[in-house]
């Protein structure tokens, strides 16, 4: 197929591109690729922690998308699927450095269910949840790599990148079921881990 | 209903994901029990925390690794071509 020249590929369209891509117009590609990279790159910084892997992520998933484009169907959004294929790259990375895709590490599995029958202090005004408190960012950063694999991709993409948890549970084939319960392990743990911050020895006081 | 049920149902509720039949019992319980209204806040402001946070540090990509991945793809067109 002709190669489209790069002033016109700016003006076109998604499906537009994606068509010709699928022919190998590669000028086509790279646009697809120049359109999608900091999405991926960034999600690649959320799920792996580091700019390394956040690069290699980033290549993988389009020499991957290249190679996997001409049995794109459009049956999801062209922003999915590359997110399917970059989970997917995500949990090969976390399995290679041993990080746990589904299993909770350091917390007790009852710990979720156990907090609501005792009080529950409301820190949502508390002067220190706020984004300029440096601690609370490193405290939120810490607790989402502290979720196992699987629990961090979801939640990232449910509840940072915004995606349905019907897109959700197509990108990474679990149930709908399946995604809404981890969504909510996951912002149970996360909540949890905030609370233990702004009141320290709240834990321990109803322990007794 | 015991506190406990009302907390993935909360987390549904802030998804606007709650199907009607819950709805009143829920908005009823929060307004009369202080627990779960407190858990509610929280976990809202967990998640608005997080969010802001994560779109805080969004970044471009470096070039250097932008021009990296190009060039491992022109190299895979090449061999596609062969
Ligand atoms: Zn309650």
């Amino acid at each position: 197929m002709e190669q489209t020249s790069t002033k016109a590929l700016a003006l076109l369209k998604e499906n537009e591109l994606i068509e010709r891509a699928k022919n190998r117009d590669n000028a086509a590609f790279e646009e697809l690729v120049r359109r999608n990279q900091a999405k991926i790159y960034n999600l690649g910084l959320k799920l792996l922690g580091n700019k390394e892997d956040a690069a290699d992520l980033l290549q993988e998933t389009f020499i991957n998308a290249y190679y996997a484009l001409p049995k794109f169907e459009g049956k999801s959004a062209f922003s999915t699927w590359l997110y399917r294929i970059a989970t997917n790259n995500a949990f090969m990375k976390m399995r290679k450095k041993k990080i746990p895709l589904v299993r909770f590490e350091t917390e007790k599995n009852d710990s979720d269910q156990q907090q609501v029958t005792f009080n529950i202090p409301d820190w949502s005004n508390d002067p220190r949840a706020h984004l300029k408190n440096e601690e609370l960012k490193m405290l939120i950063e810490k607790s989402v790599d502290a979720l196992p694999g699987k629990y961090k991709t979801i939640f990232i993409l449910h509840d940072i990148e915004g995606f349905s948890t019907e897109e959700i549970s197509r990108m990474l084939n679990l149930s709908i079921s399946a995604v809404k319960s981890r969504v909510h392990r996951s912002r149970m743990f996360l909540r949890d881990r905030l609370s233990q911050y702004f009141h320290a020895g709240f834990k321990q006081g109803v322990n007794q | 209903m015991k506190c406990e049920k009302y907390l993935e149902l909360i987390s549904m509720y802030l998804d606007k994901e709650l199907d009607r039949i819950f709805l009143d019992d829920l908005e009823e319980h929060l307004s009369l029990c202080e627990n779960c209204m407190a858990f509610f806040k929280t976990m809202k402001k967990t998640i608005t925390l997080s969010r802001t946070y994560y779109h805080m540090k969004c970044c471009k990509v470096p070039k250097s690794v932008s021009t990296h991945m190009f060039y491992h793809l022109r190299i895979i067109y090449k061999k596609e071509k062969i």
